[in-house]
């Protein structure tokens, strides 16, 4: 008899029940329960919960942090997108050239996205400061005219943020387009280079249909990442001057703090839905257009 | 041809003066953290005029290094094997066994590649668990969110190994754990490597997870107490900055060794996944 029309016999389900349990019980049961929970008063003060409806999301739109706090993120995570992957490209192009040091450029660029926030957080905190180092090499170029409070300047500092976030994770987005890009046949630049094609026609008409798999998964990696900010915030502003560079996780965290959990969870949800959503629509439409070329 | 060569030398240098712009914090930091203090405080990238090295003592002493590197470790330690094995165990039944059930639970695993996780309701759950602010609870979270992806890995190699060779040991009476043991495992090893690699960064570094769910400072994690070490000490820069080389230093002397391992082991999981 072949055990193929008996699995069962051969492969114990409790190979898969550990794994699964842990993550059903510690991920999507509380995510799960979350969606009730976020159209609650749920909070530390009150002993009864009661189902208020929409009225934590409501709150949450009218309020003007929060409000401030969604309209971050969506920033944050759309120039940090574009960033990482215009400089994660661009440096992937650049180091699938024959050069001699690319080795060692390569492990230079990537070395960022091994260390912990908090190393880079505090690092760029004192490089970022009105006295740190990176005014001070501007004064010595002499461009202090350029010179600011790069995290204490309402309109500037999401995008000093963003820089930041670009700096660590430019380089993980390299490698993943390196990869890609790696998976290229030879023989298909060259037969265009025959052909008369110039380099930017060469990289529109040729490597970017080749890679545009790796393409969306960096687009989608880097917008889930972006969305999910909570970290580089909270070390390096905290969410100010004010609350200028607020945003959802950091609103969630504060909702926890003084216990209104359920608008906190309301937030989280939210979250969890544009995140969801884009991934989604981006996966699929993305998706469509792959199987064309 | 000569053109072409010329290039490349133009690119290099190119390339190099943009690596400066990511070499030049760590040098910072190494050379912040044996200065005194008040040539910390100053911007320079000049090397110390005395090199104080006693600032990693201080900071070992105040900083309550060695119980975080201890908790770190350990933390660590235990996510990575847990979440490793049981995530090998899992892709060898996700890969064999094709039916609804399975596939349903292979589709859930999706989601927690994408969504992120419910914070107020998961805190909620560890207290009724009664393992809110302990390793437990830190431990099991930080697998639950690493096992999606290492399931994807795992899966997606067990499906290039030959299922006649499952076949050949249920003959020899093999039970499933055995053939997962004696024969999966060891034909997996480069993929439970990656897997290890992912884990390992993501749970060393983590810093949201353990400050959510670990309020008792006897418990935190090397992140953590840096952060605390900083709302202390933020104006002795040269202790801050001796303080993230002690953090650092591990995972900078593991990605010296393994580089080509560490790049290629953490793009996997999202070229393959």
């Amino acid at each position: 008899m072949s055990s193929q029309r008996h699995p069962a016999r051969l492969y114990n389900p409790l190979l898969v029940a550990p794994g699964f349990l842990l993550y059903l019980v510690f991920f999507l049961v509380p995510v799960v329960i979350g969606f009730y929970f976020a159209f609650t008063n749920w909070n530390m003060y009150l002993n009864d919960i009661t189902f208020t409806g929409l009225a934590n999301f409501k709150r949450m739109f009218a309020d003007r942090i929060s409000a401030l706090a969604i309209k971050n993120t969506f920033i944050f995570a759309l120039v940090t997108t574009v960033g990482k992957n215009v400089i994660g490209l661009a440096l992937a192009l650049a180091l699938n050239q024959a050069i001699r040091s690319r080795n060692a450029l390569r492990a230079v660029f990537f070395a960022p996205s091994v260390l912990s926030y908090i190393v880079i957080g505090l690092l760029f905190s004192s490089i970022l400061h009105p006295d740190g180092l990176l005014n001070a090499s501007l004064r010595a170029a002499g461009l202090g005219s350029l010179t600011r409070s790069w995290l204490a300047t309402r309109g500037l500092v999401m995008y000093t943020i963003s820089f930041v976030e670009i700096w660590q994770w430019a380089g993980f987005h390299m490698a993943i387009y390196l990869a890609g890009l790696q998976s290229i046949p030879r023989e298909y630049g060259e037969a265009v280079l025959i052909d008369g094609a110039g380099p930017i026609r060469k990289f529109f008409s040729l490597t970017l249909p080749l890679i545009i798999s790796t393409f969306n998964v960096n687009l989608v990696l880097s917008l889930i990442g972006g969305f999910k900010v909570f970290e580089l915030v909270f070390i390096l502003t905290n969410g100010g001057p004010g609350t200028a560079s607020e945003v959802i996780n950091t609103q969630i965290y504060r909702a926890f703090g003084n216990g209104e959990w359920g608008y906190g969870t309301a937030m989280n949800l939210v979250l969890f839905a544009f995140i969801t959503l884009l991934a989604l629509t981006i996966l699929n439409v993305l998706r469509r257009r792959e199987v064309e070329l | 041809m000569k053109r072409a060569v010329a290039g490349r030398v133009v690119l290099a240098v190119i390339l190099w003066v943009l690596a400066i712009a990511i070499l030049a914090p760590f040098w910072m930091m190494f050379i912040g953290s044996v200065k005194d203090a008040r040539e910390a405080a100053i911007p320079s990238m000049a090397l110390p005029s005395a090199w104080h090295f006693d600032n990693f003592r201080v900071v070992f002493q105040r900083g309550g290094i060695a119980r975080a590197l201890y908790n770190s470790l350990f933390t660590t330690g235990i996510s990575v094997i847990l979440t490793v094995i049981v995530s090998a165990a899992a892709a060898l039944y996700l890969a064999r066994v094709g039916t609804r059930l399975t596939k349903l639970i292979y589709n859930s695993f999706s989601i927690g590649l994408i969504a992120p996780l419910s914070l107020i309701p998961t805190i909620k759950l560890m207290q009724f668990l009664h393992i809110n602010n302990t390793f437990t609870s830190v431990i099991l979270l930080l697998c639950a969110l690493n096992i999606p992806l290492s399931v994807f890995l795992c899966t997606g190699f067990v499906k290039t190994i030959p299922r006649e060779l499952d076949e050949a040991s249920a003959l020899d009476g093999c039970t499933s754990f055995a053939l997962l043991r004696k024969v999966i495992l060891p034909l997996m090893l480069p993929v439970v490597m990656t897997a290890a690699i992912i884990v390992f960064m993501g749970v060393w570094n983590s810093f949201m997870i353990p400050l959510y769910f670990l309020n008792n400072s006897s418990k935190w994690t090397l992140p953590l107490t840096v952060y605390n070490f900083f709302g202390q000490y933020s104006r002795d820069w040269n202790l801050v900055f001796a303080d993230l080389v002690i953090t650092s230093l591990p995972v900078l002397l593991f990605y010296f060794v393994a580089q080509r391992y560490i790049i290629s082991g953490m793009t996997a999981g999202a070229v393959k996944g």
